[in-house]
């Protein structure tokens, strides 16, 4: 049954994505993105091991969804348990892969930070899952993120505090917004699991 | 075909997507809009700034929309439909991009109503208005390739993240890549620049050769041609090559100084103060400004009859007053400088760093020169509150003489040193 689950949710593919990214973290986890500020041309620095914990969350949500969910649904198995583990399984992996590239970020922007990051974005991606379908739960949270890092920061040290990912780990409030998200995400997909859109729905129709 | 069109206008992801994109948009616009609202040239640099979410969002979702038929298995029948595959991707791709344009025009809509409510003249800069268009039509065409010929369910993602990160990679590059991402965010940049000519077909001439390649692609995927297909691949990354050799052929400016008006924005008489139209809202606030210091500094320091805005005034010697309009907010405080220019250097002189006494009196002066102006010390200056006090309540004669007696005291460096 466990084979069964992780091939039909390209498990392995998806934990081999998260080695990727772990590994991009290790190679550029130090480097910062510049991302461009409209009222400042040298744009804001903002560490690449705070982004790429948003990669592994999508890839924890594009694991999600199963073609054969219809069928999943008459087997005696409580498949609500399947999907917790499998939630918090991939979390903790891609949590994991991401620590040896984050042990050199200084401050309130090193591993907290990136396994705060990975648990926020991974609960948009499941409560994306539940609402959009595991194909479209990349949109919350790359929405989310872009708008966080485009319009929350209005100078190098302040940003909003509903910016969570990109203000410091030491605050705890950043870290009530991620778990609150984990939690509600990893809820809604044990319990509803991953959307099966209509033909006729645009979204998948897409 | 229009009726196919219609079609996929109501079946495309963008009838629900744009509502949003152009609320999110609007938001992101309103920022600052203290600054830009009431002047053209920084409200169409304003206008342009949600591309960074917008283009990346646009093209996660053509990546999505291309991958339809291959989700739900329609392959082998819409092959045997009597349209091409080029003109069946086109029409998805058009109808996203209408929509994704739609939010653009909205926020733009938004924006233009507001400035044009307060602003005194001039109107909207094309250059980037349409700069804005192009990256919305180009970057979801490169989605929408991307998305046809890797189907997959990360591939919207990479698409949408990959398309930021050339957005971020591209705004603060300085050698060619930063034309390639179609985007100029900077709304401090003075209205007497604009983009010069160059760099606007520049992007013209990338976007066009992005959309051939990207039609190209859609064609030999679908029609399994693979040589083509490779030798599109490779054609994508000569023009990459070629796009960026060019782009720094063309220098590593993207801006030229622009003519300056016949009838510049003038206020006040005594300095009178000209700055360019699109400024005209703080022409009165710096002709308030400039005639405090011009009654505070009375005895030391003689105003040219007429203080100009950086760029209107060809013949201005070095070392008169010149207004910088440079720093969001814009306040009375941060006139100051430039008003002040020649008198006290905006940055210490380095070798003043070296003396805590003298560099502590700089400090002091601009800060007096702040407050006789503006009303308040400005907030990146850090200075000793009381002294302030103390000085502030010596009468005018006094602290004239105190000014002076600093002016004479200061040291006369080569090079300006770090700010204090």
């Amino acid at each position: 049954m466990t084979l069964l689950y992780a091939k039909s949710r390209h498990l392995l593919r998806a934990a081999v994505w998260l080695v990727v990214l772990g590994a991009a973290t290790l190679a550029w986890g130090s480097y910062q993105l510049r991302v461009p500020h409209v009222s400042s041309g040298e744009g804001l620095p903002i560490p690449v091991l705070l982004v790429v914990p948003l990669g592994s969350a999508l890839v924890i949500g594009a694991s999600a969804g199963s073609a054969m969910q219809d069928l999943e649904g008459s087997a005696a198995l409580d498949l609500r348990v399947w999907r917790l583990g499998h939630a918090i399984g991939l979390s903790v992996l891609g949590a994991a892969l991401l620590v040896p590239g984050t042990v050199r970020g200084t401050g309130g922007y090193g591993v907290a930070a990136a396994i705060r990051n990975l648990t926020g974005y991974a609960g948009l991606a499941l409560v994306g899952v539940c609402l959009l379908g595991a194909g479209l739960s990349w949109v919350l949270p790359v929405a989310y993120a872009l708008t966080a890092m485009v319009l929350a920061v209005n100078s190098p040290s302040v940003a909003a505090s509903w910016a969570w990912p990109v203000r410091p780990a030491t605050e705890a409030l950043s870290w009530g917004w991620a778990v609150v998200l984990a939690v509600a995400g990893a809820v809604a997909y044990a319990r509803f699991g991953a959307r099966q859109p209509a033909a006729e729905d645009p979204l998948d129709a897409g | 075909m229009t009726g196919v069109l219609a079609v996929e206008f109501r079946r495309s992801p963008g009838i629900w997507l744009a509502p949003a994109l152009a609320v999110l948009a609007v938001v992101l616009t309103q920022r600052d809009a203290a600054y830009w609202a009431g002047d053209w040239h920084a409200t169409s640099i304003e206008v342009q700034f949600p591309v960074l979410v917008l283009g990346p969002v646009l093209a996660g979702f053509a990546a999505w929309t291309a991958g339809r038929e291959r989700r739900h298995g329609h392959e082998p029948i819409a092959a045997t439909a009597p349209r091409t595959p080029v003109s069946r991707a086109a029409v998805q791709w058009v109808a996203l991009t209408c929509w994704g344009l739609l939010a653009y025009v909205v926020e733009a809509g938004v924006a233009v109503a507001r400035t044009a409510s307060r602003a005194g003249g001039g109107g909207p800069w094309p250059s980037y208005l349409l700069l804005g268009i192009v990256a919305l039509i180009t970057y979801p065409a490169v989605g929408f390739a991307i998305g046809r010929i890797l189907p997959g369910r990360l591939t919207p993602a990479l698409v949408a993240v990959g398309a930021f990160g050339l957005l971020v990679a591209g705004a603060t590059d300085r050698v060619g890549l930063n034309r390639l991402a179609l985007y100029h965010g900077d709304i401090l940049v003075s209205p007497a620049l604009r983009i010069r000519p160059a760099v606007w077909l520049l992007q013209l001439g990338w976007s066009a050769a992005v959309l051939l390649l990207a039609v190209a692609a859609v064609r030999c995927w679908h029609t399994r041609a693979r040589g083509p297909l490779a030798m599109a691949a490779v054609a994508l990354l000569v023009a990459g090559a070629v796009g960026v050799t060019t782009s720094m052929l063309v220098g590593s400016r993207d801006l030229t100084a622009r003519a300056a008006p016949a009838a510049p924005a003038c206020q006040g008489s005594e300095p009178r103060v000209c700055m360019w139209p699109d400024h005209a809202k703080w022409a009165g606030p710096a002709a308030v400004v400039a005639g405090r210091l011009h009654t505070a500094l009375s005895g030391i320091y003689r105003f040219p009859a007429t203080v100009y805005e950086a760029g209107l005034h060809t013949g201005r010697r070095a070392g008169t007053p010149e207004l910088t309009v440079g720093t969001v907010p814009v306040t009375e405080v941060s006139l100051v400088a430039g008003l002040t220019d020649g008198l006290l250097p905006e940055k210490p002189p380095s070798c003043l760093l070296a003396d805590p006494a003298r560099f502590d009196r700089y400090v002091l002066m601009q800060a007096w020169l702040d407050v006789k102006g503006a009303g308040r010390v400005s907030p990146g200056i850090s200075v000793d509150g009381a002294r302030l006090a103390e000085i502030m309540s010596w009468g005018d004669d006094q602290q004239r003489a105190w000014f002076r007696d600093g002016l004479s005291g200061m040291p006369a460096c080569a090079r300006p040193g770090a700010s204090p």
